[in-house]
């Protein structure tokens, strides 16, 4: 149920189709259309940079439907550039022209799918689905993350050393005596964290804390 | 004399390389390749070989042929993915298709090399992996 609630918070997921053969934009964006997916079409990788460098782009809900080969700036290379820019949209590839190392190098660099034309349409919409799912994760993964460092912000200055200390493994006495304290006043700063941060246990505590701090 | 002892043991903790290839004349020569740079290395035929040996805690990287004789090299790198393992995995293959290589890379492969290869590249790979560990 929960989860339900959740997913239907976040708005539809955009899928972006970039391809400098009109015929084949016009085919995916009716496909896209014929199965209620929401779809924008750009017929270069600079037109779509342009629109993503736009401040009211959402950059974080969606999909990319990335054209291998393609005119000035390559499929490839789009996907340098959407890296450098922070995107957090999963890429699919397609091409008419794959080789070998470019699919390796494309699925290195993160690429959720590679697929080849001609293709199946199913083939597609799945892979589309696949990227949609590992968005839709990656979103709430940040979405959490954010509440957790909204909350974190409301600490008083002790309280994020108590909180600090207290995820570090120590136990009260030991940071009553660091931070010259009395037991008891760790105690009840050490409650008020566990309210502010809205959790029941220390081990819920320690997974949110360590889940929003910076990957390894 | 605590250093000295650090230094024997580093001589006899060498990483592992496990290779699973049907090719004979592929693992030796990788063998030895491997082993003149200080890796030890052990050598398999098939996938279900390779599943029947413990993964030692000195395991550094799995060399695997897409081809082998009943579960494939794909799969067999999907099957210890799914046994919540995690070893660098290197997918070899000759004559595939893009769609295997994509597969390969889906399931979590750090490269794939095509067949044949300059051995020294594969090998320049395989330590860059190890350092890593």
């Amino acid at each position: 149920m929960q989860n339900n609630q959740s997913e239907s918070s976040l708005s539809p997921p955009m899928v972006h189709v970039v391809d400098d053969d009109e015929a084949v934009l016009d085919a995916v964006g009716m496909l896209l259309d014929s199965i209620g997916q929401l779809n924008t079409c750009y017929k270069d990788a600079q037109v779509f940079l342009n629109a993503y460098n736009e401040p009211d782009f959402d950059k974080h809900n969606g999909c990319i439907v990335l054209d291998m080969r393609m005119p000035v700036i390559s499929g490839i290379e789009c996907q340098h550039r959407l890296e450098e820019l922070g995107c957090s949209m999963p890429i699919i590839f397609v091409t008419g022209h794959g080789d070998i190392p470019t699919a390796v190098e494309a699925m290195k660099q993160g690429a959720v799918e590679f697929i080849q034309k001609p293709y199946r349409e199913q083939q597609l919409i799945d892979a589309i689905q696949k990227a949609l799912q590992i968005n839709l994760k990656t979103q709430k993964q940040t979405k959490k993350v954010q509440q957790t460092h909204s909350k974190l912000a409301l600490l008083t200055k002790r309280e994020t050393q108590i909180l600090e200390a207290v995820v570090s493994g120590k136990a009260n006495k030991v940071i009553a005596i660091e931070l010259h304290l009395s037991q008891r006043t760790v105690e009840i700063h050490r409650a008020h964290v566990m309210d502010k941060m809205e959790v029941k246990s220390l081990a819920e505590l320690v997974k949110i804390v360590v889940d929003a701090s910076p990957a390894e | 004399m605590e250093s000295q002892i650090n230094v024997v043991n580093k001589r006899l903790i060498k990483p592992i390389v496990y290779i699973v290839d049907g090719d004979h004349d592929l693992q030796r020569s990788l063998t030895k390749l491997l082993e003149i740079n200080g890796v030890a290395v052990e050598v398999f035929e098939s996938a279900e070989d390779f599943l029947k040996t413990k993964l030692r805690t000195r395991a550094a990287c799995l060399i695997v042929e897409v081809n082998l004789p009943q579960m494939d090299g794909i799969e067999l790198l999907e099957h210890i993915n799914n046994l919540g393992l995690r070893l660098p995995t290197i997918v070899l293959s000759s004559g595939s298709e893009v769609a295997v290589a994509v597969r390969a890379m889906q399931a979590k492969a750090i490269d794939f090399i095509e067949k044949p290869f300059i051995e020294n590249t594969l090998i320049k790979r395989v330590l860059n992996v190890i350092e890593q560990v």
